[in-house]
């Protein structure tokens, strides 16, 4: 095996792009050169110490501000109109209602459990809420109305949690 | 239709606002992300860039097309908006050229200051006693002196989990390169953060310097 060789497989088997027979292959040809073995792990260390550069949270009131500069641009309300949250009578039963849906039928652990990637790698910055959107059966999100759409995709981490782990009775009621 | 971001780009080019907006609550952190990681030092107003990838998704939403996946259309309008940042800027050469020499060491190309005090402090500092965001910087004073697509790909491949094939589609190239760049990403890292990882500088594999300066 070439030097390129080795080094375009070592890329295939760090991005996970080699089947389990691949990389048992690959592996055991390492263990069989012990150069290439330190190379490869010193490629696999460093491509492991990236992790060390953070994500930084989505500064506070990030997506209302492009939403109010969409707004102005569509020619609509100088402001963006629509709060990102408000627990209004109503609107709340309605918000709280179609999330408890979503929970029910994905479970919470699903819905919290979304905000990683394959290799257990934080993706940048999985709204719970957004991602239980983002895993809705098909067919539920199209029934969702406006409001009740933005109003979930705009709850926080805290307020989705929150809402995950108030009383069933309480959603049913609408909290009221 | 059953991806469901494919749903809502449809219900934002039929115009129902509340479907745009649902799109930057769940894009605005992998967006932010990559223009934050993309423009590096080069420019202080990530969230400026950021807001205007997506005044233009909001203007050529009409541009989508089903065939491709959302989030590499915005990915994609993401990469050139920051390049269009980095022009107007007009500083991504010098300061890759800067940046680079000083962490690869040729001298006659300059030095870059702050690059080079980290790697400095990490030869006199054991790595298990190097504090946590002392080893997150010379992460990313490594990541910045990368060139352009080498650092492009690194991001979207390690950070934001991508597959080559989306890699490519956002990068406007195609998987064999994404491979290429990946593999000389990796080795110019494996150089760069030698200290970091307790390993010779002079260990690592000849470093590829022969990207050209087109600031892709």
């Amino acid at each position: 095996m070439t030097p390129a060789d080795v080094r375009e497989r070592l890329t295939a088997y760090l991005d996970d792009r080699m089947s389990p027979a691949e990389a048992r292959e690959f592996l055991a040809w390492l263990e069989g050169h012990p150069e290439a073995w330190k190379e490869a792990e010193a490629v696999r260390r460093v491509w492991a110490l990236l992790g060390a550069y953070r994500d930084e949270p989505v500064p506070e009131g990030f997506a209302d501000r492009v939403l109010v500069k969409a707004t102005a641009e569509a020619g609509g309300p100088s402001a963006h109109a629509r709060p990102a949250l408000r627990w209004l009578p109503g609107g709340r039963a309605r918000t709280v209602a179609a999330a408890a849906a979503i929970v029910a039928a994905l479970g919470v652990g699903t819905v919290l459990g979304r905000g990683f990637g394959a290799n257990g790698v934080a993706t940048p910055a999985a709204n719970p809420a957004v991602a239980a959107l983002d895993a809705m059966p098909t067919g539920v999100l199209d029934q969702l109305d406006g409001d009740t759409l933005s109003q979930l995709a705009s709850l926080s981490d805290a307020e989705f949690s929150a809402l995950l782990l108030a009383d069933p009775q309480d959603l049913a009621s609408g909290g009221n | 239709m059953n991806d469901p971001d494919q749903r809502l780009m449809h219900r934002f080019q039929k115009g129902d606002a509340s479907a745009f907006e649902v799109l930057v609550h769940k894009f605005q952190g992998p967006v932010l992300s990559l223009v934050r990681r993309y423009l590096g030092s080069r420019s202080a107003g990530v969230e400026d860039v950021a807001q205007e990838v997506f005044l233009r998704i909001f203007r050529s939403k009409h541009t989508y097309e089903p065939k491709a996946k959302v989030g590499t259309w915005i990915y994609r309008i993401t990469v050139n908006t920051c390049l269009n940042e980095i022009r107007r800027l007009g500083a991504d050469k010098n300061r890759r050229v800067a940046g680079f020499s000083a962490v690869f060491g040729d001298g006659d190309l300059g030095a870059d200051l702050e690059a080079s005090a980290l790697v400095d402090g990490a030869a006199e500092t054991p790595p298990a006693l190097m504090a946590a965001n002392e080893v997150e910087g010379q992460v990313r004073a490594a990541i910045d002196g990368l060139p352009a697509q080498q650092r492009l790909a690194v991001i979207l491949s390690r950070y934001h989990d991508l597959p080559y094939e989306d890699v490519a589609a956002a990068m406007d190239s195609s998987v064999p390169a994404v491979k290429s760049l990946l593999m000389r990403a990796r080795e110019n890292l494996r150089k760069a953060l030698a200290a970091v990882v307790g390993e010779p500088a002079d260990a690592a594999t000849a470093t590829d310097r022969s990207e050209p300066d087109d600031p892709r």
